[in-house]
Order: C-alpha cells, then sequence, then structure tokens
C-alpha cells in the first residue's frame, strides 16, 4: 500500500473505531455472562414500558396495570437466588409470569428460574377457564428444561418453569423467552441470541405442552 | 502423435506490435492494489466496529466481561482474516493480476500464524469466561463444554488448525513430506467448516444480529464461490474441454527436457508469454500433485510447452514423459509479463533453467531492434537449454544478447569471470546502457535473483522496473 494511503487508511479506522466505541457506550445490549440480553419487545400482551438493563427500579404494584417490568439480566457473575413467583396475575392481559412480586426491588432476584418447583400454582380469576398444562422436559447441552403453560381462551397467559437449568449464565435467558412466547402466543419466536440452545430447550417443552391442550 | 525426438524448426508467433506504456500504467496498478487492500482492511474495521457498536466493550469491569469481550473479538477478527486468507490462495484472476500468485502466497503464509493466535485467543479466553461464570474450574469447564456438539465441532476446528499452521512451519516443512504436509492443509477446509455450526449457533455477533448474519453469510458464500470456482471448477472444465495431453518430450540439454502439450481447443486456453501454470501429471501417483512451470513458448495456436529441469524431486520423473499422457493445466497464473513494462528499453535476464519466461517474452515482446537486451547465465554454451533458440530470436528480432558462460566470478557476483576483473555493475552498465531507463526482467535461483537486484539497486534502478518472479511454493 502506498504511504499516503495507508496515512488516509489509518485515520479512517481510528474514526471509526473511536466512534463505535462511543456508540457502544450508550448501546442498551450488554453481554452478561454470555449472551446479549435484546431489546425490550413491545406487544399488546406484554406491557410497554420496560426497564432497562441494569436498573434497580421496579414498579411496585404494577401488575394490574398491564404494564410488566423487564427482566434484568444480573451483570454480575454469581448464582441468582431463585426466586418463586407464584402469585402470578389476576388480569387476564397482564402476562404476569415473569414480572417480579411487586415488592421486590433487588434486581437481581428476578430472573434465573423463577418458578422452579411451582407447578400450575397459577390461577386465571376472570372468566374463562384457564388450563395448565406441563410439557415435557429437555435437555438443552446446558441443562434440564422443562415449562408449565396455563392458557385461557386459547391465549397463553402464563409461563412458568418447572424445571430452569441453565449453565454458563443461560438461565438469565428464561424471563426473555416466557416474555417472548407470551407475546408470540406459541413457540414461533426468534432465538435469543448467546442462547440458543436454551431457546431450543424452551421451545420444545413448550411446544409440547401447547400440544396437549 | 509419435514422441518426437528430432528438433522441430523454430516456428515464432508473431511478436505483439504495440504495447502501453508509461508511469501512469504503473499508479493504475498500485491504486487497485489500494483499494483490494484497503477491502481488506476495511472487511476488519467492519466486524470491529459493529462489536462496539453493539457494547461488546462497554462494560469492562469484571473478569468475565473481559474474557467475554476477548473471547468475541478475536473470534470476528480471527474468522475474517481466516477468510482472506484462504481468498488468497484460491487463484482468484483479479489477485493474480495485481499481485501475482506468489505474492499472494508469500501473504497467506504470513497471515496463517497471527490468525492462529487470535483463535487461540479465543478458545482459552471462552473457556475461562466460562469457567468464571460457572465458578468452576478450567479444565472441567473445559469438557463439560465439549458436551455441546457445535463447541465440540469447533474444539475439533481449532485443533486441525493447529495441525495446519505446524506443519507449515519452515523446520516441520523440511521434516515432513509434501504428501504429509499436503494431506494435513486440504484438511484446512475441513477445519474451516467444521467451525462454521458454532459461530451461527453461539456466537453473540451473529444470530439475531440481521446486518452481522447478512456480512457473514455473504463473506463465508463468496470465499466459497471463489475456491469452487477458481480451484475447482474452472481448471478442470477448462482441461477438459482443451483435453490436453503430452505430445512429445525434446530433448534440451543434459538435464532439461521441453514437453510440447498439445489438445482440440488449445488456443482457448490464452496467457501470456512469462505466466506459468499448475502442471498436473494425470497418472495414478501425480494427478494430485500439481507442479507451476512457466511457459518456455509464447501462446500459440498448436501447443504449450514447458521446459522442465531435472532437480531430482518429481521433475525427474518428468524427463521421461510418453507421449499421449493425460495433463491437466491450471492456469495461466502470473504477472512476470509485459503487461508490468512501462519503458520501451527492456532487459532480460535468466540465468539456467531460469530460461523459460524470458526465452517467451522474447519472442512476443513488442519491440524494435535494439529495444531488448538478453542477459544469460549458464554453465556450458555447449549444454544450455533453449540457448540456439534465443539467439535466433535475438538475431531474427534484433536484440543483443549476452551469454555469461563459464564458472561464477569471485566473491558474490551473479556474473562469470572476468578476465579484466570488473565489477558486476561496471560490466552490467556496459552490457545495458540504457539500464536506469529500462524494464528489468529477472527469472533464476534465488539467490542469483538477489545478487542482481542488488547490482540493479546500486545502479540506481527504481523498484517498479524490476520485475522477478519468486517461486513460494
Amino acid at each position: 500500500m502506498r504511504q499516503s494511503t495507508k496515512s488516509t487508511i489509518g485515520v479512517i479506522t481510528l474514526g471509526v473505531l473511536g466512534a463505535s466505541w462511543y456508540l457502544g457506550q450508550s448501546a442498551t445490549a450488554v453481554s452478561s455472562g454470555g449472551f446479549a440480553a435484546p431489546a425490550p419487545i413491545n406487544s399488546s400482551n406484554s406491557g410497554s414500558s420496560a426497564t432497562s438493563a441494569g436498573s434497580e427500579t421496579t414498579n411496585p404494584g404494577s401488575s394490574s396495570s398491564g404494564s410488566q417490568s423487564s427482566p434484568t439480566p444480573s451483570k454480575s457473575a454469581t448464582k441468582h437466588s431463585t426466586k418463586t413467583s407464584a402469585s402470578g396475575s389476576s388480569s387476564s392481559t397482564s402476562t404476569g409470569s415473569s414480572s417480579s412480586n411487586g415488592s421486590d426491588t433487588s434486581s437481581s432476584s428476578t430472573n434465573s428460574g423463577s418458578a422452579s418447583g411451582t407447578t400450575g400454582s397459577t390461577t386465571d380469576t376472570t372468566g374463562a377457564a384457564s388450563v395448565t398444562k406441563s410439557g415435557s422436559p429437555v435437555e438443552s447441552g446446558f441443562g434440564v428444561v422443562q415449562v408449565s403453560v396455563t392458557k385461557a381462551n386459547g391465549k397463553i397467559t402464563n409461563i412458568t418453569m418447572l424445571q430452569a437449568n441453565a449453565s454458563h449464565g443461560r438461565d438469565a435467558a428464561f424471563p426473555y423467552l416466557i416474555q417472548y412466547a407470551v407475546a408470540a402466543n406459541s413457540a414461533n419466536f426468534a432465538n435469543l441470541s448467546g442462547a440458543t440452545y436454551t431457546t431450543n430447550a424452551f421451545k420444545q417443552s413448550l411446544e409440547s405442552a401447547l400440544a396437549k391442550f | 502423435m509419435e514422441q518426437t525426438t528430432t528438433k522441430r524448426p523454430l516456428i515464432l508467433v508473431k511478436p505483439k506490435t504495440s504495447i502501453r506504456l508509461g508511469v501512469r500504467k504503473w499508479n493504475e496498478l498500485k491504486r487497485g492494489q489500494d483499494i483490494i487492500e484497503a477491502l481488506a482492511w476495511a472487511t476488519v474495521v467492519f466486524v470491529t466496529a459493529i462489536f462496539f457498536i453493539d457494547g461488546g466493550a462497554k462494560d469492562l469491569s469484571s473478569a468475565l466481561n473481559i474474557t467475554s469481550a476477548i473471547d468475541r473479538l478475536t473470534a470476528l477478527v480471527a474468522t475474517d482474516l481466516l477468510l482472506i486468507d484462504i481468498l488468497l490462495v484460491s487463484r482468484i484472476p483479479w489477485i493474480d493480476h495485481y499481485y501475482g500468485q506468489d505474492k499472494a502466497t508469500v501473504a497467506h503464509k504470513k497471515l496463517g500464524k497471527p490468525i492462529l493466535y487470535l483463535v487461540l485467543a479465543h478458545f482459552f479466553s471462552s473457556v475461562l469466561q466460562y469457567a468464571i461464570g460457572d465458578g468452576k474450574n478450567v479444565v472441567s469447564e473445559f469438557f463439560a463444554m465439549l458436551q455441546i456438539q457445535d463447541l465440540l465441532f469447533g474444539t475439533f476446528a481449532l485443533a486441525l488448525m493447529v495441525a495446519v499452521v505446524v506443519t507449515s512451519l519452515n523446520f516441520a516443512r523440511k521434516a515432513i513430506s509434501y504428501e504429509a504436509w499436503y494431506l494435513i492443509h486440504v484438511l484446512s477446509y475441513g477445519s474451516v467448516l467444521a467451525a462454521v455450526p458454532h459461530q451461527f449457533s453461539t456466537g453473540n455477533d451473529i444470530a439475531g444480529k440481521p446486518i452481522a448474519q447478512v456480512y457473514w453469510i455473504a463473506f463465508y458464500l463468496f470465499v466459497l464461490v471463489n475456491v469452487v470456482w477458481y480451484r475447482v471448477a474452472r481448471p478442470v472444465l477448462r482441461s477438459m474441454r482443451a483435453s490436453v495431453r503430452v505430445a512429445g518430450v525434446v530433448r534440451e540439454s543434459s538435464d532439461t527436457v521441453s514437453v510440447y502439450v498439445t489438445g482440440r481447443k488449445v488456443a482457448t486456453l490464452g496467457g501470456e508469454a512469462g505466466q506459468f501454470y499448475m502442471l498436473r501429471i494425470m497418472t495414478p501417483s501425480q494427478w494430485w500433485r500439481p507442479h507451476p512451470f512457466s511457459i518456455s513458448a509464447a501462446p500459440n495456436e498448436n501447443f504449450v510447452r514447458f521446459t522442465i529441469g531435472n532437480r531430482g524431486d518429481d521433475t525427474a520423473m518428468m524427463q521421461h514423459l510418453k507421449a499421449g499422457t493425460r495433463v491437466m493445466l491450471e492456469g495461466p497464473y502470473g504477472v512476470f509479463t509485459e503487461d508490468r513494462r512501462t519503458k520501451e528499453k527492456v532487459v532480460l535476464m535468466a540465468a539456467g533453467i531460469g530460461i523459460p519466461p524470458i526465452r517467451a517474452l522474447a519472442e512476443s515482446m513488442a519491440a524494435r531492434p535494439g529495444d531488448v537486451t538478453i542477459v544469460y547465465r549458464l554453465r556450458d554454451q555447449g549444454d544450455a537449454s533453449l540457448l540456439d533458440e534465443v539467439r535466433e530470436i535475438a538475431r531474427r528480432r534484433g536484440f543483443y544478447l549476452h551469454i555469461l558462460d563459464g564458472k561464477r566470478g569471485i566473491g558474490t557476483s551473479w556474473m562469470n569471470v572476468d578476465e579484466h576483473r570488473r565489477t558486476d555493475r561496471e560490466r552490467f552498465e556496459y552490457m545495458a546502457p540504457d539500464i536506469r531507463n529500462s524494464d528489468v526482467y529477472i527469472c533464476g535461483p534465488t539467490q542469483w535473483t538477489h545478487s542482481v537486484i542488488k547490482t540493479l539497486k546500486e545502479i540506481g534502478t527504481e523498484d517498479r522496473l524490476i520485475h522477478a518472479e519468486e517461486f513460494a511454493w
């Protein structure tokens, strides 16, 4: 390469890398424990307000308003304490499952296998009968995944994790997967990047559960 | 076709009547090279920039995040460079046109080790990252990761890549046979392919990111298409169409023969004087071992001719090729051609078995009488290949011919012994008075070529006027 070209390219390179670095500092996606948290999704089913990753605030008592706090994958490398969200939601419009119990404000407790052990604890109190079915357990490569699905009026109203095993920080994927599945009302939603195996296992278990309806 | 045992009458092609000269041609070449290099560099900058924009290096506060960032960035850059490295040896015409296969091969070799280091860094940081995230030790984490099929493939790919690079290191290359090296090197394609699944399934930077996805799929496909077409499909198709065979073998000296290759449509092969083909002898033991040989006669409608010296390896066998033997020709390749010429005056220099491309260039170059000076260094005028032909060409076309025969001069001289004790430089300037203002084409043993270039630099010939074919195979 000629010297003049080299200098020009060098300057442009520094500029591009510098600019992209700067842009990256305000990026919402945070790589943590191996998979990148996706941008919060908005749909009629899930709420519109989603707290950004790493935020310490949740909305106490917001479950009935239809808005749902986005699950926030923890940036810390430590294992998250398992938390059960047994109370569920009373409103049929709320997706409930992945939202934390209003009173809890610790961000790290909102994710990771949120409901292991709580089978079918969710009941829908409004009108239509809601039915809960369990899916088959599926080995993802990172651990066994098994879901339980609650449906009312042909809509998925709640998904709980019967088994939520995913090593390498992949467990942080479950709240997102639940959110996606409820929004899509099926197992037909985009894979979560960086947690593809966990996603696939989740979908498989979900499909086996949906097939029972 | 019967085996030729007597020399054919010398039939020469009509020389070119015009050639574009001037420094602008050189500048265009340099501009093209700059664009190619800038594009290659841009791909590396692009993947790095996308990584930054995604926030890949946003939070480097913990060991986990740092290893994760190293893991991803090294993987991206290594994959990008690896694809470029494959392109360099896929015999793409525009790479050949701008750089020549020899320079491309040299670049390919140079890039090999840095890529391996990046992939190793990716591997270790990745295991470390997961071990930190899982709170396990590195070894058990590694075996846990092997449970995942795509990562198992990825590890396999790494092992292959280590084998490829290590066996290509100079000391190892000497220790193992060509066959072993070749087989391992072919496996490098397997290495690249085995690494693909985990890039798309577990890669943070590809799955679910449309721009990155489009980029990587496009790049992979581009490389795949180029390799399949230019390395495999096109040579096979062209050879089949021309259906080339050995027509005859003519002894040129005690240790060189000319191999005439003909076929139905040999004229369609094209090419230029100074170029070379990868020649494959299509026998059960030889078909997979291509050898580069320059054509020793300008491209014509009747035959392709190689003049092959016996160097004790496969070239020994080629001294006794039978007429009718099927061969396959890949090419022609190379930039040791008139295309690179920018001056009216030309000096053509050969030593020993470096004569074939020089002989072909002398035959077909656009030149007036007196424009071209040929310098031929050899041991014994009675046993020099193509000497009669070179003499005949010089006589017919009015070129100067200097034959430097006999023992080598003292010290670092690249000429023969001079009874007047002049330096190489003095003699060179005497033989080719226009040497500063001439294009110089040099073909000979590496040591000799370097000595000539050294003298040229002393004289003050510009780099762009020096054309030397480097055999890097």
